[in-house]
């Protein structure tokens, strides 16, 4: 197996711009989501969650001495749903890695939080936590499979604050079917009622293989409308703009201040390390995927080899295409000066006719630096993207 | 040496498809010796697969045979094949005159067709001997009395010498031969001193060229000889003249009353023409038999590879296909909507939908036929008088003074209980019926008089449909009509897209742009604006159909920094775009053609 990862950690020359992020993948949850893709297990069996800790430890153990992020994004899954002993033991593994980071976030979900965990989190130096409450309803939290209830994210928010962890953020998740859009705006109101500083709201997508869309085949389930989700969408949009929160990427809203920066390394074309089953990372020129399952994994990392089931390396337009679509999620655009120092590529150059198409139909618009997604394009940005890539 | 010509019998079978032509041609090789069973190879006179499948004799060539007649003799018998199909009723006349007699074979099972009675009355014309041969009498099914009284009501031939034969078991097959000896006459002596020679079909060899068909009326050629082609006064020189039993064979000479190949120096099948008369540049005939003129293709679409970089491909095959099909015309031209494609002319619908079935299947050619459409005859203020094909050449309305479009005489044989829809289907079709005659007590014939432009899409398959099978379908072209015909345009997002426009009659054009707009707006994706699809006559809108918008196309979330999944998501939905047709902003998918078609109610 070729190791494009360690070569490209161990030699590429920072870059201009932001510190590199690690993201580190936790794959267990208490129970999987009626519409959950994502690389987990549940619930979290004790010898693979040893296991798991054991390969971690070794792949950190692996990076670079000098690899020093700026930015720590712990994810899943729920690294949460691990118990009091074994998340101690992780917040162990990544607090040397994440020494001197400005940013060091944690998910997790409700009814996972214990006072244990929300101290170890705040001692090893966690600075936020992206609390998946998803929705404060019960029918809907019981359509969505969830393994919550409605209050269990007002008792989690509880204990994080009192251990000392202010910086909360929560996702909802809009366009579910069967809920209307005063339930929607009743978890809007909740969610605000427990002042997080950020707010992802993601429109459900129904995933292939996934047991909702099982649901949806047979006809039981029938997905929510596009003029539903958008109506949705700019429900989200209207309330959180009033509540004085920025719309900052399509999907995300913060107090200013508080956007999250490892998500914005993704969109912008940064580099991040990622360690664990199925986690993504970008340096050096190179994108690679750590194998998906647990098993595969752990047995590649215990042989001490680099578990890289893909890499990539793009061409220098592909790369600057792909940082102009990813940029644009952003709502403030892109800067065409940054864009040509991080890329090596004029906009103009690189793709003038499309933007100014783009623009004649009201989907792009100029800015004093640069451009951005109009307001009417970003629940159709793909379509967008697709012109551009 | 040339056959003695009382010695010779020239005939050809008419039956409709599937009621034994083939299968009682190959027992009648069988015995008499001209192919032996077990080189059978079922049914030898349909060389093509698709002729196989179908059942349909497309081209066929003639056959000799040497029978030993009980009165002592050896008789050479030319069977010569008829292609089945109306659309290529010309060569199927060619082919009658070329004969003294006709077998009319009809399956005891089922009972007379419409195709049989139409190449009936061609035979008739032609003043053949006709005897009846009444076939499938080993089947429990077969009812010979019925199918008997039928043949003498509707065909006026007399049942009195009928045959009763099985070509399958060839129950009956050496008594007909028998009767082939007696019944059909032998040619008649040409004049002295000229040579004429009918050209009935033709074939393309690469190694050899044009092997053309022919019946010698006066005269004989043999190899060595100049001759000329009579419409064309091109002369050539002659290489070799043949028979075929089955398989081609060198003779000395073709004499009289004899039916043969040559081989001379002819290039490209379009030198020959069906119907020329052949006579020597040493014997020149001061006229030519009668009954030659060149046919016209009667139906047109545009035909275009479905990727436009398979232009050069299509070009070739074409070409190639022409060779053995020398009726289809072509001609380069350029769609807006679709790119480099071409104008294809075909004699009919069936001849159409095998060039384009063949062009698929033999030739591997990927191809969109645009809304097919008939010639028009369109009459100027100023005098003068246009065919036009093809609706991109219609002249402005101001400059016409009235338009007239081809008609055909159709005869449809059906159960009495379908005569209700079947009527229905030919009024919706502005057609009007001239004639029912019954057949039996069980079924009748419709005699319709109706505008060929109404049965080039779809009338077929709605006959079948509302006679679940049961009727029965042929017409023969009529006369040219005048008729309110006009131009109607498809636009998408106010742009016309040539491809989708179409000629058609005043009255139907509501329901046509109706339909058309529906499947289309079916067929085309959303994009992210609304498209108005219109139907217009002119500046006039006559329907009206929106696309709506998509409202939502985003990525919610990248899992885990998983950018590269995504990026190809995009891509794929960047090639995905690339690979319909853009006509403005509007991107088009290859299916939207195919469901025009479609769209006729």
């Amino acid at each position: 197996m070729s190791d494009p990862g360690a070569d490209a950690v161990a030699t590429a020359t920072p870059r201009t711009g932001p510190r590199p992020g690690l993201y580190v993948h936790v794959p267990f949850c208490l129970r999987k989501c009626a519409y959950c893709d994502f690389a987990s297990e549940a619930p979290p069996h004790p010898d693979r969650i040893r296991r798991y800790l054991a390969c971690l430890d070794m792949e950190l153990g692996r990076l670079p001495a000098d690899f020093r992020p700026g930015t720590v994004f712990l994810g899943g899954g729920t690294p949460t749903s691990l118990n009091d002993e074994a998340f101690a033991r992780l917040m162990d593994l990544v607090a040397p890695r994440a020494a001197g980071a400005a940013e060091w976030s944690c998910e997790a979900n409700p009814r996972t939080v214990t006072a244990a965990k929300a101290s170890r989190m705040r001692a090893a130096g966690v600075t936020r936590v992206s609390l998946g409450a998803q929705s404060f309803d019960p029918s809907t939290l019981s359509f969505l499979g969830r393994a919550h209830g409605a209050d269990d994210a007002g008792d989690a928010v509880a204990l994080l604050r009192d251990a000392g962890l202010d910086n909360v953020g929560i996702d909802l998740i809009t366009a579910v079917p069967g809920r209307d859009a005063d339930a929607l705006a009743l978890d809007i109101d909740r969610a605000l009622a427990l002042d997080p500083r950020h707010i992802s709201a993601y429109t459900l997508s129904i995933e292939d293989g996934t047991p909702l869309a099982a649901l949806v085949d047979l006809g039981t389930v029938k997905p929510v409308s596009d003029e539903q989700a958008l109506a949705e969408y700019e429900l989200v949009r209207s309330r959180l703009r009033d509540a004085g929160f920025v719309h900052y990427e399509i999907s995300n809203f913060a107090r200013p201040g508080s956007e999250c920066r490892h998500n914005l390394l993704y969109w912008s074309g940064g580099e991040y390390v990622g360690c664990g089953p199925a986690a993504h990372s970008h340096r050096g020129g190179v994108r690679w995927g750590n194998v998906q399952t647990l098993e595969a994994w752990a047995d590649v990392v215990s042989r001490g080899w680099t578990p890289v089931a893909f890499e990539e390396r793009l061409t220098p337009e592909k790369r600057a295409r792909e940082t102009l679509v990813f940029s644009l999620r952003r709502l403030d655009g892109v800067d065409a000066a940054a864009f040509r120092a991080a890329t090596g590529f004029d906009l103009d150059a690189l793709c003038g006719p499309e933007i100014a198409r783009l623009a004649d139909q009201g989907l792009l618009e100029r800015t004093a630096t640069g451009v951005r997604l109009s307001g009417r394009a970003l629940f159709i940005s793909d379509a967008v993207f697709a012109e551009l890539v | 040496m040339s056959a003695d010509i009382s010695l010779i019998r020239n005939f050809c079978i008419i039956a409709h498809i599937d009621h034994g032509k083939s299968t009682l041609a190959d027992r009648m090789l069988e015995l008499t010796g001209a192919i032996e069973a077990r080189d059978m190879s079922a049914q030898v006179l349909d060389a093509m697969d698709l002729e196989k499948e179908r059942g349909i004799t497309i081209k066929a060539h003639p056959v000799s045979m040497r029978f030993k007649s009980r009165d002592g003799q050896v008789y050479q018998f030319n069977l010569i094949d008829t292609p089945g199909h109306v659309d290529f009723s010309y060569e199927v006349a060619r082919s009658i005159s070329a004969c003294e007699g006709a077998l009319l074979v009809v399956d005891a099972t089922q009972g007379v067709e419409a195709q049989t009675v139409a190449n009936t009355h061609l035979a008739l014309d032609h003043n053949l001997e006709i005897l009846p041969v009444l076939n499938k009498i080993d089947l429990p099914s077969s009812n010979v009395a019925e199918v008997s009284q039928q043949i003498e009501e509707i065909l006026a031939i007399p049942m009195d010498d009928a045959f009763q034969v099985s070509a399958k078991t060839g129950a009956g097959v050496a008594e007909l031969l028998e009767a082939i000896v007696h019944r059909v006459p032998a040619p008649k002596p040409g004049r002295v001193g000229w040579t004429r020679a009918l050209v009935f079909d033709s074939t393309f060899d690469v190694f050899r060229g044009v092997m053309p068909y022919v019946r010698l009326m006066d005269g004989d050629l043999r190899a060595g000889q100049r001759i000329r082609m009579m419409s064309t006064d091109e002369e050539y020189e002659v290489k070799e003249v043949g028979q075929f039993a089955p398989k081609p064979f060198a003779v000395p000479s073709l004499g009289v009353g004899e039916v043969g190949y040559f081989v001379a120096t002819i290039k490209h099948p379009k030198e020959v023409h069906i119907g020329d008369t052949v006579t020597r540049s040493d014997q020149l005939a001061n006229e030519p038999l009668p009954g030659f003129r060149r046919v016209h293709p009667m139906v047109f679409c545009g035909l275009y590879p479905v990727n436009s970089s398979d232009f050069e491909k299509l070009k070739a095959s074409l070409e190639k296909y022409n060779l053995n099909d020398s009726a289809i015309v072509f001609q380069a031209e350029s769609s807006s909507a679709l790119g480099f494609g071409f104008r294809c002319g075909f004699l009919g619908l069936l001849h159409m939908e095998i060039v384009q079935e063949r062009l698929r299947r033999e030739f591997d050619c990927d191809i969109i036929a645009t809304y097919p459409g008939v010639v028009y005859r369109v009459h100027l203020t100023s005098g003068e008088v246009k065919e036009i094909d093809n609706p991109v050449f219609m002249p402005d309305v101001t400059q016409i003074a009235h338009i007239e479009e081809p008609m055909i005489r159709a005869h449809v044989i059906c159960h009495n209980e379908n005569i209700g829809d079947i009527m229905q289907l030919v009024m919706d079709k502005r057609g009007a019926l001239e004639k029912t005659e019954s057949i039996d007590t069980r079924r009748v014939m419709l005699t319709c008089h109706m505008p060929l432009n109404e049965i080039v899409v779809d009338f077929h398959d709605r006959l079948k449909s509302v006679s679940r099978g049961y009727a029965s379908m042929d017409y023969e072209l009529a006369e040219y009509q005048v008729a309110d015909i006009v131009k109607m345009d498809i636009l998408l997002s106010g742009e016309v897209v040539d491809a989708f426009s179409c000629l058609v009659h005043r009255e139907k054009a509501n329901a046509r742009g109706r339909q058309m707009c529906k499947s289309l707006s079916e067929a085309i994706p959303r994009h992210q604006f609304v498209i108005p699809v219109q139907a217009a006559i002119g500046r006039n809108i006559i329907a009206r159909e929106t696309i709506r918008a998509f409202r939502k196309d985003v990525t919610a979330k990248c899992y885990g920094g998983d950018i590269s999944r995504k990026r190809k998501l995009l891509e794929r939905q960047k090639e995905g775009k690339k690979r319909m047709k853009q006509v403005g902003q509007v991107g088009i998918p290859q299916e939207a053609f195919i469901q025009v078609l479609k769209s006729d109610t």
